[in-house]
């Protein structure tokens, strides 16, 4: 039988599945399966499967990577500016050392999609890689871990603390919307932090009655009479991103208000709900 | 009319327009995003980066600690994503998920490179080496084979870069590129025996 063509034992290497014929030879043959192997070892080093998963939280990106990206790509557009905890305490790219060169040869083609089923989380660390891990991976977690104080010590009412970094997309406080004044509005906010924004959500049991002489506003209200407007509302619920700069510690009230059409920005002090974050 | 709560302050039931507030609810869909992407609209590019950036980054950050390091793996791997954008096919997945496969590739870059300039330094005697420290192969055959991607001329790095991070088999890169089968399958031969030679040669070298 004749052994397989060094373009087939080529892309044996890749992980291509040759046909029949061929793939029933190299099973057999130990001078063309030592030849694949050989061949593999570069197309090994490129991969990435041994990296371990990571689902981690969102930590926001400072503005000066996108206009990088703007400016390797050309493109014209931007995203929003996103509305989120800030790295606290962690020195900033301009504070550390030279950056890595910007002439470095980028990769022209992106790797294969994660797509592909995960490496079990359970397995162990390769002893080959905990040289480099070692001294990186305590560096990584007390950042992250950092980011999680921050966020449960401004938020944590007098309740047991909890240090581990919030979720992206789950619940990190909530307040209970009761009826303020004459009013008889109840509901529930929800604050969350999602892809490394805040994001509030307000429900209430039933809408507001619809009027001619105003609109419902939802606010955030610090304890020294301060009032951030998050947007109107509409209906009975809506989302809301928290701006970047809001302190939750001490904007920790959520409000919903009667404003007038009478084109003044301030809180109109007719709230119909509130309610405290914790 | 017909309204559960009365409002005992506010006469009248004539419906209003209410300014509109800062919600998502014109903003696309994940998957509409995804087609966006594909399709080169490069308010896609935005929109991605809005969505995953900060979850990029934040496994930038747990893999090779804060700084400009993270910081770089977020903007190359939106980079390679922008200008592989063809590459990506919206059936096959979610574009975060190929953002993130991208995101790991930067990642093991920048470790592989970490891992040279130690060894550059060691060997200059400016750090002293480890005591019985397990030798990174992975690694360092890792640096060699980009380094020798880099000097690869064309068609011969786009048909590896195609196979290798686009996952394309060599009758889909024959068709990409509008090439022979026989030409695509000679060029991946001798690009990866010319990969090993120099794994086999330098690769031993750098061991101490």
């Amino acid at each position: 039988m004749q052994h397989c063509s060094p373009e087939d034992l080529a892309l044996a290497a890749l992980g291509e599945e040759l046909p029949a014929d061929q793939a029933d030879h190299l099973a057999g043959c130990a001078g063309c399966t030592a030849e694949v192997t050989s061949l593999r070892r570069a197309v090994d080093a490129l991969d990435t499967a041994d990296l371990p998963q990571d689902d981690g939280p969102a930590i926001p990106v400072p503005d000066r990577v996108w206009a990088a990206i703007a400016a390797q790509t050309g493109v014209s557009t931007s995203p929003r500016p996103s509305a989120g905890p800030a790295l606290v305490g962690l020195p900033s790219a301009s504070d550390g050392p030279a950056t890595a060169p910007a002439a470095r040869t980028l990769r022209s083609l992106p790797a294969p999609p994660a797509a592909a089923p995960a490496e079990p989380a359970a397995d162990p660390t390769p002893a080959r890689r905990s040289a480099l891990r070692r001294g990186l991976v305590a560096g990584a977690v007390a950042a992250a871990l950092l980011v999680g104080v921050a966020v449960g010590a401004a938020l944590t009412r007098g309740g047991p603390g909890d240090p581990a970094p919030a979720d992206p997309g789950s619940a990190v406080a909530a307040a209970r919307l009761d009826p303020f004044g004459d009013w008889d509005s109840t509901g529930e906010a929800t604050l969350r932090e999602v892809d490394g924004r805040w994001d509030l959500q307000v429900q209430l049991t039933a809408p507001p009655s619809p009027t001619a002489d105003g609109f419902y506003e939802v606010w955030l209200l610090s304890a020294d009479g301060g009032a951030q407007s998050l947007g109107a509302l509409q209906g009975a619920s809506g989302s809301y991103a928290v701006p970047d700069g809001v302190d939750l510690s001490d904007y920790d009230t959520v409000d919903v208000s009667l404003e007038p059409y009478d084109g003044d920005p301030q809180h109109s002090t007719d709230s119909i709900a509130r309610g405290v974050l914790g | 009319m017909p309204f559960a709560l009365v409002n005992p302050k506010v006469d009248g039931m004539v419906a209003m327009d209410v300014p509109p507030g800062p919600d998502a609810a014109d903003d696309p869909s994940d998957a509409e995003v995804g087609r966006r992407f594909a399709a080169g609209d490069e308010q896609a590019l935005a929109w991605a980066y809005e969505r995953w950036g900060a979850q990029l980054h934040g496994a930038a950050v747990r893999a090779l600690g804060p700084g400009p390091e993270a910081e770089d793996v977020v903007q190359q791997s939106f980079v390679s994503a922008w200008t592989g954008r063809h590459g990506y096919r919206p059936d096959a997945g979610p574009l975060p998920a190929w953002l993130t496969g991208i995101c790991r590739h930067r990642i093991a870059d920048a470790w592989a490179r970490r891992e040279r300039d130690r060894r550059v330094e060691t060997a200059a005697g400016t750090t002293a080496a480890p005591p019985a420290e397990p030798v990174d192969r992975a690694a360092v055959d890792r640096v060699l084979v980009l380094g020798e991607l880099e000097r690869l001329g064309q068609p011969q790095r786009g048909i590896i870069e195609l196979a290798f991070y686009a996952d394309l088999t060599h009758s889909e890169i024959a068709e990409r590129l509008g090439l022979p089968l026989g030409t695509v399958k000679s060029h991946i031969r001798r690009t990866l025996e010319r990969l090993r030679t120099r794994l086999e040669v330098d690769g031993a070298a750098l061991q101490p």
